[in-house]
């Protein structure tokens, strides 16, 4: 039984976050820190790793899963470039800075893509073998649990090797990596199992909805105000349009980004056909009628 | 309900009170509604299958806190985590060994984990829906309304936050 959803949009996001900056070692946002190494000297057994005094200061030695310098820039380059199809995802190559190798601005949905398809291209041949693999398989696991077709048994499958990934984690990275999100993906394939598919359970949804609210704030004292105004004045433009003629394009028949020309072709057949400047419970009545998809072109 | 010093937080239950009544009224009674479809009434009936939140309304809605040591609402009291010296944060350290099967390599692993341990207890109990019944009919001591956030349950810090 499920009572609250696990939201695996955060979980995502947070899990991307921690491996992305940690192995880019982003300044202030990586889990790899001074006192992350010390924490490390009383809780394993990994001595390569624990701060070496040098001249009175204390230095953090290199760790086998952080990327130098030139890798950082080399990755950062690759994600320059990179260009995906319309609607997939924002523009990450916006969200880099190759100088300094660093990332940022990037949204919920970008760390989604970026974790389900590009890490483990990202850090192909950057890592030893036992690394990039752990990083693969975390990878494959959230691309596994956001298919839109998921069968028992696979999750039955899932459930058992995401344990070991994560222990695998835990045998590379150090403590101080592995907070709350770390440890809330080994509950996620139980879920699935009990409330199915992730895409009616997590907060994308929501959260855009709550930017298209937010988007109508113009007081930001009041914030409640402006967002009832505008909606209703969205409402009343919405239903006057129903009464014009169908041929005239307002909001509802708006010409979407990517035209393949089928909503006006639509629209224009309506017209010619069935209404000559008629009323809104007759569009109703057609629109009941014919599937938007078999219409004639 | 906007998250921040004067958030509900645990009082939240008071502006759920009318959604709760509402819903017990859809779940034992139903409500007269017009079918548009077969053109006559019928009696709609309706249940709270569960809810979406992110992590902060989690911890309202479910009563369970999602921050510190006792973050995981799945595992709840019977966890591994601890707070890490230095970095002074919760970590879920050689907290998943546990997960395996019995007789894994991983669980004898003295080296790369924590130091020297041998991890030999069981994944914490799945909670069933008839164990959620039982919870749910016989609460545990709980101090309703508490004064100021300063003031703590009993046993906050040991079994729970």
């Amino acid at each position: 039984m499920v009572r609250h959803n696990l939201d695996v949009m955060h979980v995502e996001k947070k899990n991307f976050d921690n491996i992305f900056n940690t192995v880019m070692d982003i300044n202030a946002k990586t889990k790899d820190t001074a006192n992350a190494r010390q924490d490390l000297r009383l809780i394993c057994k990994r001595p390569k790793l624990e701060l070496v005094l040098e001249n009175e200061k204390y230095k953090k030695p290199k760790a086998t899963y952080v990327l130098n310098s030139d890798q950082r820039k080399m990755v950062c380059e690759w994600i320059k470039q990179l260009k995906f199809p319309d609607g997939y995802v924002s523009n990450i190559s916006r969200c880099i800075n190759v100088d300094e190798g660093k990332i940022y601005r990037m949204k919920s949905h970008d760390c989604h893509v970026f974790m389900q398809r590009l890490i483990p291209l990202a850090f192909r041949d950057m890592f030893a073998k036992p690394i990039w693999g752990v990083l693969t398989e975390v990878s494959l696991f959230f691309k596994e649990i956001c298919a839109n077709a998921v069968h028992a048994s696979v999750m039955e499958h899932a459930k058992i090797s995401i344990i070991k990934t994560i222990c695998k984690l835990e045998k590379n990275f150090p403590p101080a990596f592995f907070d709350s999100m770390e440890h809330l993906v080994i509950h996620l394939p139980h879920e699935i199992k009990v409330g199915g598919l992730v895409q009616y359970r997590w907060m994308y949804p929501f959260e855009r909805c709550m930017l298209y609210l937010k988007r109508k704030v113009r007081n930001k004292a009041k914030v409640e105000g402006p967002i009832c105004e505008a909606y209703v004045l969205e409402e009343i433009s919405n239903f006057a349009s129903m009464y014009f003629n169908p041929c005239i394009q307002t909001r509802r028949t708006q010409v979407s980004r990517n035209d393949d020309r089928k909503k006006q072709i639509f629209w224009n057949w309506l017209a010619d056909n069935f209404l000559k400047g008629d009323t809104i419970w007759r569009v109703g009545v057609i629109l009941y009628m014919f599937d938007i998809n078999q219409l004639p072109h | 309900m906007i998250p921040g010093p004067k958030s509900p937080g645990k009082s939240l239950d008071v502006y759920l009170q009318p959604l709760i009544d509402e819903l017990k009224i859809l779940w034992d009674i139903g409500i007269n509604t017009f079918d548009a479809w077969k053109k006559q009434n019928f009696i709609m009936k309706a249940a709270l299958m569960w809810t979406i939140s992110d992590f902060p309304a989690y911890g309202m809605l479910s009563g369970w806190s999602t921050h510190g040591k006792f973050a995981c609402p799945y595992c709840m009291g019977d966890i591994k985590s601890f707070t890490l010296k230095s970095g002074g944060k919760p970590c879920w350290f050689d907290c998943h060994r546990r997960f395996l099967p019995i007789n894994h390599s991983f669980r004898c692993d003295q080296c790369f984990f924590k130091k020297s341990v041998v991890e030999n207890s069981l994944p914490p109990q799945e909670v069933s829906g008839i164990d959620i019944i039982n919870q749910v009919n016989q609460p545990q001591k709980v101090t309703f309304g508490l004064k100021s956030s300063k003031q703590k349950q009993p046993d906050f810090g040991k079994t729970h936050n």
